[in-house]
């Protein structure tokens, strides 16, 4: 699986970077997860995921971009008595089409995607885990702002729906969406 | 003026009142069962193939709704009254001469629905016929919800010394002896004087063995009068928790009311119960046994009607009802035993199976079919209690069925004694003869279960607890996913104390569990009574929901 991930994120780049050569830039980030289901919340909490992507310009002020992020969650069963503690592994593709407005130093960006996501939910104490891939997508807002000519600073929020069509018998369908807030910095190559 | 307000508002009630009719909904698949019971529909039957249903017309517009097939059998119903026929012994000119008299609708291949537009059906369906009413209470709440999940099946051939002996007791000149006894009355048609002095006699057989007896008298068809007769072995270490052996007393034939010697049908079955209660009277057993025979089977199953009703209002915990009728005649040889049961009760064939395969060696056929209601196992499963029906085939075989043919000399005794073991052997078992020196059965036992959920997966934990037995070094726990057959032992050592978590089970299954006492010398008890654990639906899973999971913050710490 892993391979097969790795294998789209480079085919995705290599596309940008043959098509578009002459913007290129890389972002890292980290920040936020809030999820919009609540028995996600009460298990899990908040996350902290982090992303790094590629981007490039492919007409005038629109941008395409790809990359990884990845979230890894520690929780516990919602139910009586006993305590029992999950791991929640999420890796998630994203491949946004945005609209990037310069202001002097600063650029807005608007847009929207969709993400390809592998999810992983393990019981840590019993031999249960659950394993599934889906489709969501996503609005995304950026704000980057240029401190030197080649390095950016950033904040992106994404806001996600990712249905599973799966769940327990206390979530009859488990949508792994959210809100994400992500800051980090960007670099410019071309 | 008064007079124009009552005018008034019955008019305004007959425009209220939906008009009821009478539905075949299919059962093909698990949706119709959810949507029956979610809209809480009137069934009155269920068959293997489809429920029966009473319903208000605008009803219908649900099960269009969510693409159930259905078809109507019979429009605006109030007051009409239908029987089930059981159709594989008629001739054709039998199903003429109900075509004739009234409406015939095939419903299954061996179950017909006949009805007249006015008066009472049960009079123009000739006697010798198998029939039923159809019921005009839900019975609903009482159908199990199919399961794509089968239970594990260990086979686990444990021989009981005391249960072997008990079966070894049957004598099969004594069985002769009461069938010829209750054929001697010429008939034993219900509405007769006959039936009633076979009754007394069945009454004086069970009293003579000193065994607690009593009559229960019943009306049915506004009319007759007729008494099933009752004895019972209470049980020592539950006496609340009762096995039934049964079987109707009455008989019929095409003369019924001057010649019906119902040898097999259903002499047989009643002497087994009769024999039943010979061997096992001087047997103390942990759980309550009840012998019964019934009357007016052959006008519709009033009597165990009559008896499964009482019981149900009653509250009565009923563990498992065995019916025997027809039980002693044997096309060819070797015969096998065929056990009917609905799929709620199909433990009681798999013990039944396996009592045979330890202690009797006679063949046994299953069958899991909801169709076969023409016995007074029905009358139980309606009221949501497992029995099966133990009987020689199905189709009947017997060419003297409900002939004034049906006599003793036509019998297999050799078929029949082993049949008659069969099902003392599968009571013996569930009764529990109590073995002298061996550490009492608990008492007590109560299960108790909890969920923990995750995103995408739920456990199950189960809590168990007791009575503490002062006879116990330890106790054993088994489980099991059908009641009371192929228990499992799950634990390792005697457990101690006087309870015990079962941890991590799957929340979509049943599981049925049971404890020993064990004694000094590791010597183990009987079985206690079974702790049920019902499986969670997410729909029992929100109710959960809306008291212990919200009211648990567990989130991230």
């Amino acid at each position: 699986m892993k391979t097969k991930i790795l294998l789209i994120f480079i085919i995705l780049s290599s596309f940008a970077l043959k098509v578009f050569p002459e913007t290129l830039s890389l972002s890292f980030s980290g920040g936020f997860f809030f999820p919009r289901q609540k028995e996600y919340k009460d298990m899990y909490g908040n996350g902290n995921p982090y992303a790094f992507e590629i981007r490039t310009r492919i007409l005038k002020n629109f941008c395409l971009s790809s990359g990884l992020e990845y979230l890894k969650q520690q929780g516990h069963a919602l139910g009586d008595g006993e305590e029992y503690l999950l791991e929640f592994k999420m890796t998630t593709i994203p491949v946004t089409i945005f609209y990037r407005h310069p202001l002097k130093k600063t650029f807005l960006s608007l847009g929207l995607g969709a993400s390809y996501n592998r999810f992983e939910e393990k019981w840590k104490t019993v031999e249960i885990s659950f394993e599934d891939k889906k489709w969501g997508y996503f609005i995304f807002f950026s704000i980057e702002y240029r401190l030197v000519p080649r390095l950016s600073v950033l904040a992106n929020l994404k806001y996600e729906n990712l249905p599973t069509g799966k769940g327990s018998l206390l979530v009859k369908n488990v949508n792994l969406g959210g809100l994400k807030l992500f800051a980090g910095f960007s670099l410019c190559l071309f | 003026m008064s007079a124009t307000f009552i005018f008034a508002g019955l008019l305004f009630l007959f425009f209220l009142s939906q008009p009821i009719d009478l539905v075949k909904i299919s059962k093909k698949d698990f949706i119709a069962w959810e949507i029956l019971q979610a809209n809480r529909i009137n069934v009155v039957q269920e068959l293997q193939s489809c429920f029966i249903a009473r319903m208000e017309r605008d009803l219908l517009a649900i099960l269009d709704k969510n693409h159930i097939s259905y078809s109507l059998l019979d429009r605006d119903i109030k007051g009409r009254e239908y029987f089930l026929v059981y159709s594989p012994p008629l001739e054709p000119l039998d199903l003429e001469w109900l075509r004739q008299v009234g409406h015939v609708e095939a419903l299954e291949k061996e179950t017909l629905l006949f009805w007249t537009e006015e008066g009472d059906p049960s009079l123009l369906v000739p006697p010798e016929f198998k029939r039923k009413p159809l019921s005009s209470e839900s019975i609903l709440p009482y159908i199990q919800a199919p399961s794509e999940i089968p239970p594990e099946r260990i086979y686990e051939r444990k021989e009981n010394d005391l249960v072997k002996q008990i079966v070894s007791e049957v004598s099969a000149d004594r069985l002769r002896y009461l069938v010829q006894s209750l054929q001697d009355f010429v008939t034993r048609y219900t509405s007769t004087p006959n039936c009633e002095a076979s009754g007394d006699f069945i009454f004086n057989y069970f009293k003579s063995l000193g065994l607690e007896t009593s009559f229960q008298s019943f009306v049915f068809r506004d009319t007759y009068t007729s008494r099933n007769v009752i004895a019972e072995i209470r049980g020592r270490a539950y006496p609340e928790d009762v096995l039934i052996i049964c079987a109707h007393y009455d008989s019929v034939s095409n003369t019924p009311a001057i010649l019906a010697p119902g040898a097999d049908d259903n002499a047989s079955g009643t002497a087994a119960v009769l024999e039943a209660a010979n061997v096992l009277v001087n047997c103390p057993l942990d759980f309550t046994v009840r012998f019964i025979a019934f009357s007016a089977e052959e006008w519709g199953l009033y009597g165990s009607k009559a008896y499964a009703s009482l019981a149900k209002s009653k509250n009565e915990r009923i563990i498992g009802v065995i019916n025997m009728d027809m039980i002693a005649y044997a096309d060819s040889m070797p015969e096998d035993l065929e056990i009917i049961v609905n799929p709620a009760s199909e433990w009681l064939a798999e013990k039944t199976r396996l009592s045979s395969e330890t202690y009797v060696f006679l063949g046994i056929r299953k069958t899991v079919s909801s169709s076969f209601v023409y016995s007074d196992h029905s009358s139980f499963w309606e009221k949501g209690y497992h029995a099966l029906c133990g009987i020689e085939d199905n189709p009947v075989r017997n060419p003297y069925y409900h002939k004034i043919s049906d006599t003793v000399d036509t019998l297999n005794f050799e078929f029949y004694t082993a049949s008659t073991k069969v099902g003392l052997a599968i009571l013996a078992e569930l009764a529990q003869p109590i073995k002298v020196g061996y550490p009492r059965t608990p008492t007590g036992l109560t299960a108790k279960s909890t969920l923990l959920s995750s995103l995408f997966n739920t456990v199950k934990n189960v809590t168990l607890s007791w009575v503490p037995n002062p006879d116990a070094v330890g106790y054993d726990i088994y489980r099991t996913g059908m009641p009371h057959v192929y228990y499992k032992k799950i634990n390792s050592a005697p457990i101690m104390g006087v309870s015990f978590v079962d941890r991590n089970l799957k929340p979509e299954l049943s599981y049925f569990y049971a404890i020993t006492t064990v004694g000094g010398g590791g010597l183990e008890s009987n079985l206690s009574r079974e702790a049920v654990v019902l499986p969670n639906t997410p729909s029992s899973m929100a109710e959960e929901k809306g008291n212990s999971f919200l009211l648990l913050k567990v989130g991230k710490q």
